[in-house]
């Protein structure tokens, strides 16, 4: 563990250094993702000047909602986006992959922290700032569990993301151009944005069960600002444990078949 | 002690492609690498030769362990490649002249923190290792410089220092010396037979250049579609495939050609030389008859040519 | 570069369900809003004019040029070296370079597109047919307009090296002040004046709405003319960033 936490604050020294060489790239990578951010909560704003409420959540709730969701692609992006993107679009293509399977630290782990973007992290305060503002407006108190639950959901969220994550990228042992592959989970989040209950149900049923990204976004706030029932808590910590085990077996099985690139 | 042993290692790439004429999948196979046996002792240094396609490349991934096998048996220091246990990763290294590890937009430097943390290398050791290399291979401006600034030939040499700062002991090139001038490729040849000498580390080397492998190898694996069809020392390969010396004789003048011409002796004329390949046994008569027709100076007794010898090996298998 | 996106047919079926999960986020949203109801009129567009409006926008999205223009990578990794060196005007070949990609993913995007429609076929109002003429001829100089936006942006990267991000975030903010997300007429206020007398509405709201056909014959001529002299802008503008970052150039990584 010790090992794996200096190794990544190597790579994140290496990224600012790196960045910093073009230091306008830094501020502009930031404003990128801020940009999406910014873009979904006004459109949320321009559609509540229309409407009081999408699928029984209010302006605030939804607000809660967006701005959890972009806390964690936002951690998520500075992290290990760009490294797992990368083995789907060039490392495994071009054979640099190889360089990875020969060293004493676990491939994927490897694969997926080597390219973090530490100016993504910039944005943080933002969405915080959006959270409590929505969390102030609310007009009622949430209660320490539901607080708890939240955070403990919170982390699988995150986890259950990664794992999404490296289910698209996988392909790429097989599949030779799989960049629509690597721009599922960022497309995914679109839908991720708004309450499950604007959905039909087959389609929020679908969204929580075979590609679960409503146990991301919508679960984990549905604790904090409802009732926090044991059945979605117990159901995210299972999904999550699921997917993580799916991902790590479907990465080992695609090495197996990695076949590597010509010189 | 042997350091690699293989035991009909078999890589086979299947390909499957829908046939919409026929709505079926059609599926091919490549053989890539076929029943291959070789053992290596410690502190080898073994040329792997073959043309395009022969797949030396993917055995030297077989045996780092990048490549499944789809049969047969590998070991290397005493692991199985494939099973990536670290402790055997720790041992090893991999450089690859086409492709590079380190970061593209850093200074070598950079990379080379990176790699310590990975190989758990105290920090002792590491400045040690480094300026020892660094030290030899002159690149003591080249550690601060970004390496997408810098030439092919000084990021090979990064790229070498950087598979050895843990001091592998097994080292695996694939044509590091691809595309680098003549100066380059010397310094690093130089550089890996120091390594192979000093440290003990067995280097499998696969490369195109004679060069390379006349300088650095006293063992040749030949690879040709697959298959192993060499296996010795290169003197050997010479002696088995090349039993012959060639006698060349510049011939500036007429009379001289028309002498040539009338020799007989299986020969033939090229850029104004006259050539003749005459086996060992045979090369004290031939030499006094050309010796007796022409003068001294215009002759040269050589062996043939390494590249030569190693096309007419591919050619005949 | 019909047998090569075939070639990668996974490719190609996984972005058409994405591109497909796009338009319906907006029409199940929109729907929640207006209450599945087509009396109630949001700042002119009833449910069915706003699911048309996203249908259209979702068709002309498929002319986006991110990923279609590569000057910008080809100037960081020396690759424009050997453009360089052929018998080319480098600046017609950007320019006619995603007009070729372009079409040819337009043409692959048509199943999908096709999908939306029928989803979403009872909320949605197609053109007659001289109307969808006259939404192809502003599409088009809606298209040549973006190719031109973007080679400026990409022609910086001569003196100030890599713009890649700069031109996600660029072209971000452009599809944002284009209606790509929601009419501009939407936004209230002087906000929503000052969005539509920006050229950004020339990208997507203009073509979308002469898809609507919300403009009389008139207001299409005027627009048409705005749009080429934004043309005749960013041409110049680019022709003139690209030949002063040429001096510029070192063709590093070749």
């Amino acid at each position: 563990m010790k090992k794996f936490w200096r190794i990544t604050y190597i790579l994140y020294r290496n990224a600012v250094i790196r960045d910093l060489k073009i230091s306008i790239s830094i501020i502009t990578g930031a404003l990128n993702h801020l940009m999406d951010g910014v873009v979904s909560i006004a459109l949320i704003f321009i559609v509540y000047t229309k409407t009081d409420a999408i699928g029984g959540w209010n302006i605030y709730e939804t607000l809660i909602l967006i701005s959890s969701m972009k806390i964690i692609t936002t951690i998520f992006s500075s992290w290990l986006k760009k490294g797992t993107g990368l083995f789907a679009e060039h490392m495994v293509r071009t054979g640099e992959y190889d360089f990875y399977l020969t060293k004493p630290f676990d491939p994927m782990i490897a694969v997926s922290i080597s390219k973090p973007r530490i100016y993504n992290l910039i944005n943080i305060p933002f969405y915080v700032y959006i959270f409590i503002y929505a969390i102030n407006h609310l007009g009622r108190s949430i209660p320490p569990v539901n607080i708890a639950c939240f955070f403990l959901l919170f982390i699988c969220a995150f986890l259950l993301f990664y794992a999404l994550r490296l289910i698209t990228v996988i392909p790429a042992f097989w599949i030779i151009k799989s960049y629509e592959l690597v721009s599922i989970t960022d497309r995914l989040q679109n839908v991720m944005k708004y309450p499950a209950d604007i959905y039909p149900r087959t389609m929020a049923i679908l969204l929580s069960t075979l590609l679960p990204i409503f146990a991301i976004s919508y679960l984990p706030v549905k604790v904090l600002l409802f009732e926090p029932r044991l059945e979605y808590i117990i159901y995210t910590i299972l999904i999550t444990g699921l997917f993580l085990l799916l991902a790590r077996l479907f990465w080992k099985f695609g090495e197996k078949h990695y076949g590597s690139a010509s010189s | 002690m042997k350091i690699i042993n293989t035991k009909k290692l078999t890589k086979t790439f299947s390909k499957s492609e829908f046939d919409w004429r026929r709505l079926r999948f059609n599926k091919t196979d490549n053989i890539a690498v076929n029943k291959i046996d070789l053992e290596i002792e410690e502190g080898e240094f073994i040329g792997f030769l073959g043309p395009n396609g022969a797949g030396k490349t993917t055995f030297l991934k077989m045996l780092s362990g990048i490549i499944y096998p789809t049969s047969g048996e590998a070991r290397v220091l005493g692991y199985d490649p494939f099973e990536k246990k670290y402790d055997f990763l720790r041992q090893i290294g991999l450089v690859m002249g086409q492709k590079n590890q380190l970061w593209w937009d850093l200074s070598a430097s950079d990379s080379y923190d990176l790699l310590k943390e990975i190989y758990d290398l105290d920090e002792q050791t590491f400045r040690k290792n480094l300026s020892e290399m660094v030290g030899v291979l002159g690149m003591e401006k080249l550690l601060a410089r970004r390496v997408r600034n810098m030439s092919l030939g000084e990021r090979m040499k990064c790229e070498i220092v950087a598979s050895l700062l843990h001091q592998p002991k097994v080292l695996f090139l694939d044509e590091p010396t691809i595309g680098l001038d003549v100066v380059s490729a010397q310094a690093i040849r130089e550089f890996l037979k120091r390594v192979n000498v000093e440290k003990k580390c067995t280097i499998i080397l696969t490369s195109h250049y004679m060069a390379d492998v006349e300088a650095l190898c006293k063992r040749v694996v030949i690879i040709n579609k697959g298959k192993k069809i060499f296996d010795g020392e290169l003197a050997q390969l010479m002696q088995k495939y090349a039993p012959e010396k060639r006698v060349q004789i510049i011939l500036p003048t007429l009379s001289d050609r028309e002498k040539f011409a009338h020799l007989k002796f299986d020969k033939k004329l090229w850029e104004g030389k006259g050539i003749i390949s005459v086996p060992k046994n045979k090369l004290k008569n031939v030499v006094e008859e050309i010796f007796d027709q022409f003068p001294a100076e215009n002759i040269l007794i050589s062996d043939p040519e390494t590249e030569e010898v190693i096309s007419k090996i591919f050619q005949e298998s | 570069m019909l047998k090569t996106n075939w070639a990668y047919s996974a490719n190609y079926f996984f972005s058409q369900i994405l591109d497909l999960i796009f338009f319906l986020t907006f029409f199940f949203l929109w729907k929640g809003v207006y209450g599945n109801s087509n009396e109630l009129i949001i700042s002119g567009y009833t449910l069915t004019g706003l699911i048309t409006y996203y249908f259209a926008t979702e068709f002309i999205f498929r002319f986006d040029v991110i990923g279609a223009i590569y000057l910008n990578w080809d100037i960081w990794d020396g690759t424009l070296t050997n453009w360089l060196i052929k018998p080319l005007r480098i600046t017609l070949l950007c320019i006619i370079d995603p007009i070729v990609e372009k079409t040819m993913s337009v043409i692959l995007a048509l199943p999908g597109f096709i999908a939306s429609y029928f989803i979403a076929r009872n909320y949605i109002d197609l053109p007659s047919l001289p109307n969808f003429g006259l939404f192809i001829i502003t599409l088009l100089l809606s298209f040549l307009l973006n190719i031109l936006f973007n080679l400026t942006f990409h022609a910086l990267c001569f003196k100030h090296g890599d713009q890649d991000n700069n031109i996600e975030l660029i072209n971000y903010i452009s599809w944002f002040l284009a209606g790509g997300f929601f009419p501009l007429s939407f936004v209230p206020g002087v906000l929503g004046q000052i969005l539509q007398i920006l050229p950004f509405k020339y990208l997507m709201f203009f073509p979308a709405n002469v898809f609507l056909g919300k403009y009389d014959p008139r207001e299409i001529i005027l627009g048409w003319i705005g749009m080429l002299i934004w043309i005749l802008i960013f041409y110049f503008i680019f022709k003139r960033v690209y030949r002063e970052g040429l001096k510029h150039y070192t063709g590093v990584g070749r």
